[in-house]
């Protein structure tokens, strides 16, 4: 039996009308769907069985069907994922279900299905999921565009982005030289990657390169792991150790995240760099050493100067060549390109092939702020690959928090929420994040844990 | 002003602060409250995490009251022991020793409490009643198996079960018969473990969280066994002897334990619908910081078998924020050698100083020496594969000589064996 269809009034006129299709349950559940569906103004059908839903599938195109799930859950849903997994327009499947386990959950995620609706249906649950069906249907598809890397040596670097070209430039002009070279830029910017470049354009190509973290190494260790260390020099000193400035004898050592050196070893790499050797930890002999040096930085070092925590002669003997990277944020459309790429390297790794991605996705991918510049991008695109069904990368394979954000700004027809509405959100979504952890959430938020505690009882999160 | 200040690094800070007993809750303190690095800190260590010292300022009072609290607790149980044995009560003197070790034991001082027991254990012997004597015995022996003293564990549980047999107190018999079987479980000697468990569940009749204990005992030499079936049908009965006494906690332990065994069939989604029903099941319950880190962590070998290292990345650094938190020096270190082996999967040169953080926690206040061979052991890998051959075999020629000293053959080859099998995956 089916029930009339009704025009979602809210939808703007670009949008596609959803088109919901209930299948199956009680009665009075599909009754109360359809109440929430036409409040939420959106065409909906119901139908008592499966035999009547795959009836109405073949006949008319679906924007999700909701099925309610009473005995066998694993293996109704099991069904649904293959049935609908065949149907050309793949509308998008929602599973309602009293008291949902956490392994039915996974098992839906990981049939790719769309939410799991837990019975009976909360309103304010049912609109989110509109909203989240709304969005998914109004994405659009596009190619993937294509990627020409600018080859430097073997090391390959992605950009059509104009702020770039200096880097190019630089990279093109320090790297024929053996002269010192320091890199400016934000954390994941590619500070390595344009070292590394500069190697491989460069005259000691075939010698090694050595990167060290120097902010990654606990500084007690930092002066062994740079210059070596005898057997027995401390009680650690378990064998003798070749530091990394005789590893990258004949090549480059890059030191990355120079800033975070203290200024005692300041002076030990300033001796090293002056007088090409350097001595071992418990050594006695001093080693001749013939190395290119970059340095990267993501602090101000005219700065740390200024403080007196940085050496000022070891500035200007390092920064003979100076290379600033832009952030993410300032390369324009090379979020677009960087995530093609790195789509088809991960999608290499993980045996997975994707052609497109929809315009939703870019969107959330291009507003998003990249504190974390390439490095996050790199991040979010393994995930995304991960979780990706099929062949296209779509915005629910993006970090939920992205999603939630967006379709709370798209949702400008909703009430505004009072102030303890939005606590009550706030802390919902920060209890998420911590894993459902108060002492952890309670850090997050700034607040003592008795006060969250109390806030999480006052507002039943 | 201060708002423009850079926040100290937690190495900056240690290395400011004596290391001196009064000073160790404050120590404690700059560890716990202090802030990860961005996400984007792919090598941050405990070292590197964000401390304020106007944060620091600003809990002074919380810490001393806290620690003014411990010692007023600790002052209380050894005053009621002076009353109890004025009153010629001396197995309630026992017990008030007891608590005070259980205490100091509950904040990580396992040294101190380890004195508090064995002071306890010394009135107790002198008595004529023997119960006093058969618990203290299974506190020490808890204490040295939490510590990684296999051997004085052994000697303690098996005092305290052959007595509490002379005694016919099944429920103690029961209990130090859990105790040596996680110890023989521990050694790798899973025969030993499985007769243990199935002794202690003989004693156990009518108790039926020991009943649930033990039944988790043998399902997990089941499941080291290879024996999944078996190991299935154990864990189900444990939960039916948790649910029957409402025992939250121990329901957690069970989906634990159904992780692993679920990670070990290859049913990922199962195995993670499994831990993450057990954390769920913390949240609502009790305050289980170190099964939670227990849990983390399976839950992180889970993904590595997975081969999704992202997410086994995720949950190892939350793992290692609980750590933090709760200053668990021990399972940092175990955090830091999973982060390693991640990163040496990834082939990340930079890994090793994963290893290097965990070998200097072994060495802390409460020294592991079991712990600090498992991390020679991982780091001599580490090194073997990065091509450093020379300090990879004296990293595992250290470990060798740990574990002999320890007589640890079996745990030796067991990490041998753990570390092929994660290999092989």
């Amino acid at each position: 039996m089916t029930q009339p269809a009704r025009v979602a009034p809210r939808a703007a006129p670009a949008r596609e009308p959803l088109r919901l299709l209930s299948v199956g349950g009680p009665a009075a559940v599909l009754k109360q769907v359809g109440r929430l569906a036409e409040g939420e103004g959106v065409h909906h059908e119901r139908v008592p069985a499966a035999a009547a839903a795959l009836r109405a599938l073949t006949h008319e195109q679906w924007s999700a069907v909701l099925v309610a799930h009473d005995s066998d859950p694993d293996d109704q849903l099991e069904w649904w994922v293959e049935v609908l997994s065949r149907m050309s327009h793949r509308p998008r499947l929602v599973p309602m279900i009293t008291s949902p386990s956490m392994g039915f959950a996974l098992r839906a995620a990981q049939g790719g299905v769309f939410d799991v609706l837990p019975l009976p249906v909360n309103r304010d649950r049912f609109h989110n999921l509109v909203l989240r069906l709304q969005a998914a249907v109004d994405e659009r598809t596009m190619p993937l565009p294509p990627v020409q890397p600018v080859a430097l040596g073997s090391c390959q670097m992605v950009s059509e982005s104009g702020a770039m070209l200096p880097v190019f430039r630089a990279i093109a002009q320090a790297a024929p030289s053996t002269a010192t070279v320091l890199i400016e830029g934000d954390s994941g910017t590619g500070k390595e990657l344009t070292a590394r470049a500069l190697h491989l354009h460069g005259p000691r190509e075939a010698g090694p390169f050595v990167a060290v973290n120097c902010a990654a190494i606990p500084e007690n260790l930092l002066e062994s792991e740079l210059f070596g260390h005898e057997k027995g020099a401390f009680t650690s000193a378990v064998a003798r150790r070749i530091g990394r400035f005789e590893r990258a004898n004949g090549g480059t050592l890059f030191l990355d995240e120079i800033g975070d050196m203290s200024l005692a070893l300041q002076g030990k790499i300033l001796r090293a760099v002056q007088e090409r050797e350097i001595e071992r930890v418990g050594g006695t002999e001093p080693i001749p050493i013939d190395v290119r040096l970059i340095a990267a930085t993501n602090q101000d070092l005219k700065t740390l100067m200024a403080e007196g925590r940085f050496r000022e002669d070891l500035y200007y003997r390092l920064a003979v060549v100076t290379i600033k990277l832009p952030s993410l944020a300032d390369r324009g459309d090379d979020v677009a390109i960087l995530t093609a790429y790195f789509l088809r390297e991960f999608g290499e790794r993980y045996g997975k092939s994707f052609s497109g991605i929809t315009d939703r996705a870019l969107e959330l991918l291009a507003r998003h702020e990249w504190e974390g510049n390439v490095r996050e991008l790199r991040n979010v695109i393994e995930r995304a690959v991960l979780v990706a069904e099929g062949d296209l990368l779509r915005a629910e394979h993006l970090p939920e928090e992205w999603r939630t954000a967006a379709e709370l700004r798209l949702d400008s027809t909703a009430p505004i929420p009072n102030l303890r509405e939005v606590e009550a959100r706030h802390i919902t979504r920060v209890m998420m994040h911590a894993d459902g952890q108060i002492g952890e959430a309670a850090r997050l938020l700034g607040v003592h844990r008795n006060t969250l505690a109390r806030k999480i009882r006052e507002y039943g999160v | 002003m201060p708002d423009t200040l850079p926040p100290l690094r937690v190495e900056q800070a240690l290395q400011l602060l004596p290391d001196v007993e009064a000073l160790a809750p404050l120590r404690g303190m700059v560890v716990s409250s202090s802030r990860s690095r961005p996400s984007t800190e792919l090598h941050c260590t405990v070292g590197k995490r964000h401390v304020e010292a106007a944060l620091i300022r600003a809990r002074i009072a919380d810490v001393v009251a806290d620690f003014s609290g411990h010692i007023a607790d600790l002052y209380d149980a050894a005053v009621e022991a002076l009353e109890c044995e004025q009153r010629d009560d001396s197995p309630r003197a026992v017990r008030a020793l007891l608590r005070a070790g259980d205490r100091e034991w509950r904040v990580g001082r396992e040294s101190q409490a380890r004195v508090w027991y064995q002071h306890a254990l010394r009135i107790a012997e002198g008595l004529r009643e023997r119960g006093p004597e058969i618990e203290t015995l299974w506190h020490l022996g808890e204490l040295d198996a939490a510590w990684g003293r296999f051997d004085a564990a052994a000697r303690f549980h098996q005092r305290s079960f052959a007595l509490a047999e002379t005694e016919l107190d099944f429920g103690s018999a029961a209990r130090a018969c859990a105790g040596l079987g996680d110890i023989a479980l521990a050694h790798g000697t899973w025969q030993g473990a499985a007769s243990w468990f199935a002794r202690g569940l003989q004693y156990a009749a009518g108790d039926q969280r020991l009943k649930g204990l033990l039944s988790l005992g043998c399902g997990e030499v089941g499941r080291l066994r290879g024996e999944l079936q078996v190991a299935e049908e154990w864990f189900r009965r444990a939960r039916e002897a948790f649910e029957r006494t409402g025992d939250a906690e121990g329901i957690v332990r069970v989906l634990n334990a159904w992780g692993q065994l679920e990670t070990d069939r290859g049913r990922y989604v199962e195995a993670l619908a499994s831990f993450r029903e057990a954390l769920a099941g913390l949240r609502g319950g009790a305050d289980a910081p170190m099964l939670e880190m227990a849990i983390r962590l399976n839950g992180c070998r889970l993904y590595m078998a997975w081969d999704r290292l992202p997410d086994a990345e995720d949950e190892i650094r939350l793992a290692e924020e609980t750590a933090v938190t709760h200053n668990f020096t021990h399972q940092l270190a175990r955090v830091y050698m999973l982060l390693g082996y991640v990163r040496r999967k990834q082939g990340d040169e930079a890994g090793f100083v994963f290893f290097e953080k965990a070998i200097e926690l072994c060495r802390g206040r409460q020294p592991a020496l079991r712990l600090e061979a498992e991390a020679y052991l991982a780091y001599s890998r580490f090194l073997g594969e990065m091509g450093d051959r020379d300090e990879s075999r004296a990293y595992r020629q250290r470990a060798l000589a740990i574990t002999e000293a320890l007589g640890d053959g079996p745990i030796l080859s067991q990490n041998h064996a753990e570390l092929d099998l994660l290999e092989a995956r």
